[in-house]
């Protein structure tokens, strides 16, 4: 048996032996591991793994500068006039299906026919689409399905090559099924069909502009595969070189030029933001970890202390000290394999419940959060490194006792060298716990004080749900005609208040926005007309809303077309930029003079935390849109009347959907989702810390009483009261509470000024948060030390001098 | 006569605290041949564990020569002490200090281990070494299913598993009833007769006596010098 076998079955036996520090160390790490193998995979699955395509790392994305997106012309120019990299073009855009008498909406992605082969996806079965699919518009009306639509909606019908999907009101044959692993090529948004470029017209009715010839119309997302042995670099100047021609305009300065990215699993302007969030997150989580790992080095010098005779005989036999590290260094590194293993089951455990923290509402997200060898990599390499890197100090300390000394004495008192080593890790512990429970304070806080936060307007009884009757070919009449069929339904249910239309729902996350002119006030040359929040709203939308008007009137029937034109603005738009008198002054928008009517209250429309801003209201007799959300109130619970809307609905057009179907609450909650996903995820943290901390302390508290037995039953035999043993010790204790705790506020204070922007209604260095989780963690920690101090002033005298 | 096994001249240890020096060996002259049987005795803080632990590279002289099997060894590192250690020196100790996680045969196989040979001679050299003790039959026991005794003697199997130049034991008896106490002399006896060489620590003159040779130690000087009883 070689020398590392022996090692690692003395060290195997060593921990059974000692299952309740064994149980604790790797408790410790597996809570450290799992945090952080929990937010990798996050960080994997959306900035790290590649598409499960074919040679990934030649794929690219290509962005129209500042625009981005391309028109078809575009797209087509740069795809054939250029050798250096095959693209594709894509849109994701919302389908109605239609089954049988029922329409749901599903995510569509309109594809170039290069897309399945520039991108490598192999067919589940059948075939994707090609470029013979997409060759004469109109011409191939055939579709591919994801494997998930496949599985969760057509429950994997073997027969579906070949059939018939009704798709915005066109009849699509299904040619083939993506492969089981592609997702698409955007995190989250999955789509469920696609559809050639080439039959833009019939899955896009509404569009009333032939998008396969339109230069004015940028909606394409562009990606691509380098051609062997070209670079991006050399591939931006080869596209770059084509702009003159693509864009049929000089591009404006401020448009940039074309840019070729690496191909990232987001949208570029979410990639900056991930890029951002989940490596703070991670780096949050590995906070915890230090935790973890600075309890099992203190478990490890206790240890060690344990072991110091063992240590001794072994060195007196001839073991040198590298052979004593690589011991201690082999139990370390058991242990935290076994850490590891435990921290990935959580971490797996863990991940299992992200799905509930997206929200009930809104689109279908789907994040593929599967472990792969890059987690587990990680997660070894971690408990590893941290598992060695805290197991060395008490293997390099414990591999030098006083061995004559240690060799003659049944048990010796700690070295006071050890006791400061452990103290310190203790001084981490509780200064990293700070950090993160006054991180995760602030968020609880934060959390309640938005639930009170008063948005402006109705947020208790009122239904709301869009609709889309653009997807389905419906013209300007006809849509009227529609919404106004299912105001008038929904308005005459028993128990609804009213019923508004409205483009926009406050706290959508959104935000519309128009330049405008107060009439007779010219802009400035060289200054950008001025911007303000738009929405276009319907008849009763403040009475629906319960948004009082502070002056003037709500649209009201006769605000049609051919009247004179009106808005309603908000009270900051009043004030800010009429300087309070509102009525009846007219502003320039969009080249047409329109006339303030009505000043209505200030709602918070984009968030909960934003200030208030200037806002406008036109109304959309004059202004029509496509897509409405219908606002239902309801003069009490208005979750029976969920159900009623979808009938409405379908009396009106049995194919139409009904989407985003929800109460205006959990409407709100959506509002809160960042707020409360914040909480939740600081508060389990900062639970882990300080559940990790306290034990920490009790650890080296208990630890030390026991070491200090003899000294106590001195102490005892000479007279000293309970209380005064307890003091003594809980004081000992304390003190290092006390600079952990001092080190903790420092940090926190610095570091909360990071959070400012992410919290409603506090400030970052909130005082309460502060005195809380100073009491909070210091009231712990005081408890950890009492207790054992408590055991150890009540045990005999004698007992504790004989037990030397 | 023959050069010595062991060679000490003009040993010294100072132990310096922040206001104290403490001068635990002066001038300790010394020189242990191959098959003797030496004792060294005298009062509690004189300097006998002071001395051992100089003579078994557990620590090292302030001053003056050791040589061991004809090299000086007063001054070398950590890990050229421990390589002669576990080659040239077998330790016995008052607390007899097994390693309560190991079997008695892993215990006596732990310096053949550190020394790196090979598993079959390692397991051959356990299996003599318990079988000298008499203790063949207990390999697989823990030492805590064991006597104190029994315990003891698996502590002289490990030390002599490894074929050490010299024996030291400190206070071998010292934890022991009087019957497993003259058991395990007789077993250092045995040992001597068969030819090792043993330096023992005790402060018990009634086995002081069974030794060859006995040096008296006092406030850390060699103050006198005597044959013992025992004769190989």
């Amino acid at each position: 048996m070689s020398s590392f076998t022996l090692d690692l079955k003395h060290a195997l036996r060593g921990l059974s032996r000692t299952p309740g520090f064994t149980f604790l160390a790797v408790l410790s790490l597996a809570l450290g591991i799992g945090v952080n193998s929990a937010v990798f995979t996050i960080l994997n699955s959306v900035l790290l793994r590649p598409l499960p395509v074919r040679e990934p790392s030649r794929l690219v994305r290509v962005y129209a500068g500042s625009r981005e997106s391309f028109s078809v012309p575009a797209f087509r120019t740069l795809a054939r006039e250029q050798a250096s990299v095959d693209l594709a073009a894509e849109s994701l855009k919302p389908l109605n299906w239609t089954r049988g008498e029922q329409s749901q909406r599903v995510t569509g992605s309109i594809v170039s026919g290069g897309y399945f082969p520039v991108l490598g996806v192999q067919p589940f079965m059948g075939r994707l689409l090609g470029p013979e699919d997409d060759r004469v518009p109109g011409g191939h009306p055939v579709a591919v399905l994801s494997h998930r639509f496949w599985t969760r909606k057509l429950e994997a019908d073997p027969s579906i090559l070949g059939r018939a999907l009704t798709l915005n009101g066109h009849t699509f044959t299904v040619v083939g099924v993506a492969a089981p692993t592609f997702h698409g090529d955007f995190l989250g948004m999955v789509p469920e069909i696609w559809v050639p470029l080439s039959m833009q017209a019939q899955a896009f009715p509404q569009e009333k502009r032939d998008l396969l010839e339109s230069h004015a119309t940028s909606w394409l997302e562009v990606l691509g595969r380098l051609h062997p042995g070209v670079g991006r670099a050399q591939a931006q100047q080869t596209l770059q070189a084509l702009e003159a021609g693509v864009f049929q305009r000089k591009l404006d300065p401020d448009e940039g030029h074309i840019e070729v990215e690496a191909m990232g699993g987001l949208p570029r302007a979410i990639q900056s933001g991930m890029g951002v969030i989940l490596p703070a997150l991670q780096a949050v989580v590995l906070l915890v970890l230090l935790i973890a790992c600075s309890n099992v080095a203190n478990l490890q010098l206790a240890r060690a202390m344990a072991r110091r005779q063992e240590v001794a005989v072994r060195i007196a036999l001839g073991g040198s000290r590298a052979q004593l590290v690589r011991q201690f260094l082999t139990e370390s590194a058991v242990l935290a394999l076994l850490g590891a293993g435990a921290g990935l089951a959580l971490g797996a455990l863990a991940l299992r419940a992200v799905p509930s923290l997206i929200p009930p509402v809104g689109p279908d997200l789907f994040f593929d959060l599967g472990m792969d060898g890059r987690v587990v990599s990680f997660a070894v390499l971690l408990s590893l490194a941290t598992g060695l890197l805290f197991g060395l100090a008490p293997a390099l300390q414990s591999t030098r006792p006083d061995v004559m000394k240690t060799l003659k004495e049944e048990s010796a008192g700690a070295t006071s060298r050890r006791g400061l080593t452990r103290r310190l890790f203790v001084v981490a512990q509780v200064a990293l716990s700070m950090v993160l429970l006054v991180a995760s304070g602030l968020f609880l806080r934060s959390l309640a004080k938005a639930k009170d936060i008063d948005p402006g307007f109705e947020r208790s009884n009122m239904v709301l749900f869009n609709v889309d009757p653009g997807t389905m070919g419906y013209g300007r009449d006809r849509n009227a005609a529609l919404f106004e069929a299912i105001r008038h339904r929904a308005a005459s249910l028993p128990g609804v208040r009213s019923v508004a239309l409205a483009q926009m729902v406050p706290l959508e996350g959104g935000r519309m926005e128009t330049t405008y002119q107060i009439q007779g006030q010219e802009v400035p040359k060289g200054t950008q007309e001025p911007e303000t929040g738009l929405n276009k709203v319907g008849l009763a939308y403040f009475q629906t809303l319960g948004i009082p008007l502070l002056s003037g009137r709500e649209f009201a029937e006769g605000d049609q077309p051919g009247a004179p034109r009106v808005a309603v603005v908000n009270a900051t738009f009043a004030q800010k930029v009429l300087g309070g008198e509102a009525l009846g002054r007219r502003l320039v928008l969009d080249k047409e003079v329109v006339e303030i009517v009505g000043v209505a209250r200030d709602v918070k429309s984009g968030s909960l935390g934003e200030p208030a801003a200037p806002m406008l209201f036109r109304p959309l007799a004059q202004v029509p849109a496509t897509s409405l959300t219908v606002h239902v109130a309801t003069t009490g619970d208005p979750t029976p009347f969920l159900a009623l809307m979808r009938g409405i609905v379908r009396d009106v057009d049995p194919y139409l959907p009904v989407n985003e179907l929800r109460t205006m609450k959990q409407h709100f909650r959506l509002a809160l989702f960042p707020a409360r996903t914040g909480a939740l995820l600081l508060g389990i943290f900062g639970f882990l810390a300080l559940t990790l901390a306290t034990t920490g302390i009790y650890g080296v508290m208990a630890f030390d009483s026991t070491q200090r037995r003899r000294e106590i039953g001195i102490r005892m035999a000479l007279g000293a009261q309970i209380r005064e043993v307890v003091g003594l010790i809980v004081a000992q204790g304390m003190r290092v509470v006390c600079l952990g705790l001092a080190i903790g506020l420092a940090l926190a204070w610095g570091l909360a000024r990071l959070l400012s922007s992410l919290l409603y209604g506090i400030a970052a260095t909130d005082a309460f948060t502060f005195a809380a989780i100073t009491a909070l963690l210091g009231g712990v920690a005081l408890l950890a030390c009492l207790i054992p101090a408590l055991r150890a002033a009540q045990s005999e005298p004698m007992l504790a001098l004989r037990s030397e | 006569m023959s050069k010595p096994l062991l060679h000490l001249k003009s040993i010294k240890k100072v132990f310096t605290t922040e206001e104290v020096e403490t001068h635990a060996l002066a001038d300790v002259h010394l020189d242990i041949h191959e098959g003797e049987f030496v004792s060294i005795s005298g009062p509690s803080g004189c300097g006998k564990s002071t001395l051992l632990a100089i003579l078994g590279l557990l620590d090292a002289p302030s001053g003056g020569e050791y040589w061991l099997n004809g090299k000086q060894v007063a001054q070398l590192t950590l890990a050229q002490r421990a390589r002669i250690r576990n080659r040239e020196i077998g330790f016995i100790f008052q607390n007899f200090n097994l390693i309560g996680d190991l079997t008695v045969f892993e215990n006596v196989e732990l310096p053949l281990v550190y020394r790196g040979l090979p598993a079959g001679e390692r397991r051959q050299r356990v299996l003599d070494s318990l079988e000298l003790v008499g203790m063949s039959h207990r390999a697989g026991h823990l030492p805590s299913q064991l006597s104190g005794g029994q315990q003891q003697r698996v502590a002289v199997a490990r030390a002599v598993g490894g074929r050490p130049s010299i024996l030291l034991a400190d206070e071998p008896t010292g934890n022991l009833d009087s019957t497993n106490g003259d058991a395990v002399m007789d077993l250092l006896k045995d040992l001597h007769r068969r030819g090792s060489t043993i330096c023992m620590v005790t402060h018990d003159t009634r086995f002081a006596r069974h030794a060859q040779r006995s040096i008296q130690l006092f406030d850390g000087r060699v103050v006198e010098e005597a044959a013992g009883e025992h004769t190989a």
